[in-house]
């Protein structure tokens, strides 16, 4: 009983953090600059480990599917699988847990550290709106890097995926041949599916790490368990929105 | 300003535990008032409603009989607060704290801004730690800072949690003459909570002493140095 009571109290405290960042929008010209230091610092947190994991992803997956369909020799069909699959699930999905783990977890440290250490009350002292100050910047930094980050590592695991298509020699497709299949297969829709995700992952991850963040109470310990909390309430909300999200996308046509 | 700050009836309870107890009390404004307590006795909730950091359960706090709410709003009058850990901002410089007020209320322009603030830094004596951060500074300059920050404000009352707490005496009667050279050259009403009652002497108009909720003595400097009290006398 305890239990359903939190779940749909802290999904109450999700909407309403929601609900009041979406009104704080209307200082987004003035928090420019915050946005801009957020997004370089998101940016600097994962393009790199992006770039490795879809390049590695983009060739395990063209390295199992190619040598499958060889064996019934359709393997230059290998660029539309790889593409589809990539744009349409991998990409946004490992992008989320990406920036979930990498960007997620030192948002609520650093706003548990800030409520923990007094720093929430002392903005409210000054009449400074933690939610403008510190939710806003991250919200929207996070709904433009995140569709971003899909189309980076779309495009990078795409290359991974014709690179070893090529080098392998039980697929060995030509890179012209890969990406003419690709260009085929993938259409805007698979593309834009994959960034209407990111774009329900991006509220999802930011709205929670810093929910998280500036619920806490306590010391250094609590700290330490609400970056846990909000890592693993990111990647399981992300997992579940995934379902829903490609049953939706199933419905209204797009996938 | 003349007038007082009143709290009346006022109850604040914490997961059952009554924190607060029907307390009542006049504090007068333009004055430096010290309220000494054991811990968990209630100070820091009394200034914590009082700045609205914690919405009380019952009662009522008024300011020259207008409610903080319309005060704050229609006489711009302002409160402050010097956190007992400073509570700066360890993501900004000194000076960024101390800007940060104007900066996110876009007060005046960047060049007034900075000048104001270099004026207080220079009063208290932080002039060359204004490009630190926070966590470079000793507790005694970080409270000096956070006294920097609430100062830009312009407050008319100002509140300090434990301002002394892990200081050295040089720096105690660094905040202490800080504390008098409000109250005499800027007339800033002061409510200070603490331990130490050698600090509430050397500062203290009057000194009350909180226990269970409520204020059971309220005295001057004078009147504390005879009393047969546990916090005062702990020997005794």
């Amino acid at each position: 009983m305890n239990g359903i009571y939190n779940f749909f109290n802290n999904v109450g405290k999700f909407l309403s953090l929601f609900w009041e960042t979406i009104l704080s929008l209307k200082f987004f010209s003035s928090s420019i600059d915050k946005i801009l230091s957020q997004l370089f610092e998101m940016a600097n947190r994962t393009l790199p480990v992006a770039a490795l994991i879809s390049l590695s992803i983009g060739a395990v997956l063209a390295l199992q599917t190619g040598i499958q369909l060889s064996s019934y020799g359709i393997q230059d069909k290998i660029g539309g699988i790889v593409g589809v699959s990539l744009c349409t699930e991998l990409a946004p999905v490992m992008a989320a847990i990406l920036m979930a783990g990498r960007v997620g977890s030192s948002i609520t440290a650093e706003i548990s550290t800030m409520s923990v250490y007094e720093e929430i009350a002392a903005l409210k002292t000054m009449d400074i709106d933690p939610v403008k100050y510190l939710v806003l910047p991250r919200f929207v930094a996070c709904l433009v890097a995140l569709p971003f980050l899909v189309i980076y590592m779309d495009i990078i695991g795409w290359l991974g995926g014709s690179i070893v298509s090529n080098l392998n020699q039980s697929i060995s497709v030509s890179f012209s041949s890969f990406y003419q299949d690709l260009s085929q297969v993938v259409t805007f829709a698979d593309i834009a599916s994959g960034l209407i995700k990111a774009i329900f992952f991006a509220i999802t991850i930011s709205i929670t790490s810093c929910l998280v963040g500036l619920i806490t109470q306590g010391g250094p310990r609590e700290i330490g368990l609400s970056v846990t909390k909000s890592v693993v309430a990111s990647f399981i909300s992300i997992l579940i929105l995934d379902y829903i999200l490609t049953r939706f996308l199933i419905l209204v046509g797009l996938l | 300003m003349e007038g007082n700050i009143s709290f009346i009836n006022i109850n604040k309870s914490f997961s059952g535990k009554r924190v607060l107890d029907s307390f009542n009390h006049q504090f007068e404004l333009n004055k430096v008032h010290v309220i000494l307590g054991k811990s968990g006795m209630g100070k820091s909730v009394l200034l914590k409603s009082l700045m609205g950091l914690i919405e009380i359960d019952d009662g009522e706090i008024l300011i020259n009989n207008k409610n903080l709410r319309s005060i704050k709003e229609d006489d711009k009058f302002n409160i402050s607060y010097v956190f007992q850990f400073s509570a700066l901002l360890n993501s900004l410089s000194v000076i960024e704290n101390i800007t940060l007020y104007l900066d996110e209320k876009n007060i005046g322009s960047k060049e007034e801004r900075l000048i104001k603030a270099n004026k207080i830094l220079k009063d208290l004596g932080l002039e060359d730690s204004s490009e630190k951060i926070p966590s470079d500074l000793s507790g005694g300059m970080r409270k000096r800072a956070a006294i920097a920050r609430s100062l830009m404000i312009e407050p008319q009352i100002l509140l300090y949690d434990e301002p002394t707490a892990e200081l050295d005496q040089i720096n105690t009667k660094i905040i202490s003459d800080i504390i008098l050279d409000l109250k005499n050259e800027k007339k800033i009403t002061q409510l200070v909570v603490t331990h130490d009652v050698a600090f509430a002497k050397s500062i203290a108009d009057t000194i009350s002493i909180l226990d269970d909720g409520k204020i059971t003595l309220t005295t001057n400097k004078e009147g504390i140095e005879g009393l047969n009290h546990p916090l005062v006398n702990p020997l005794k």
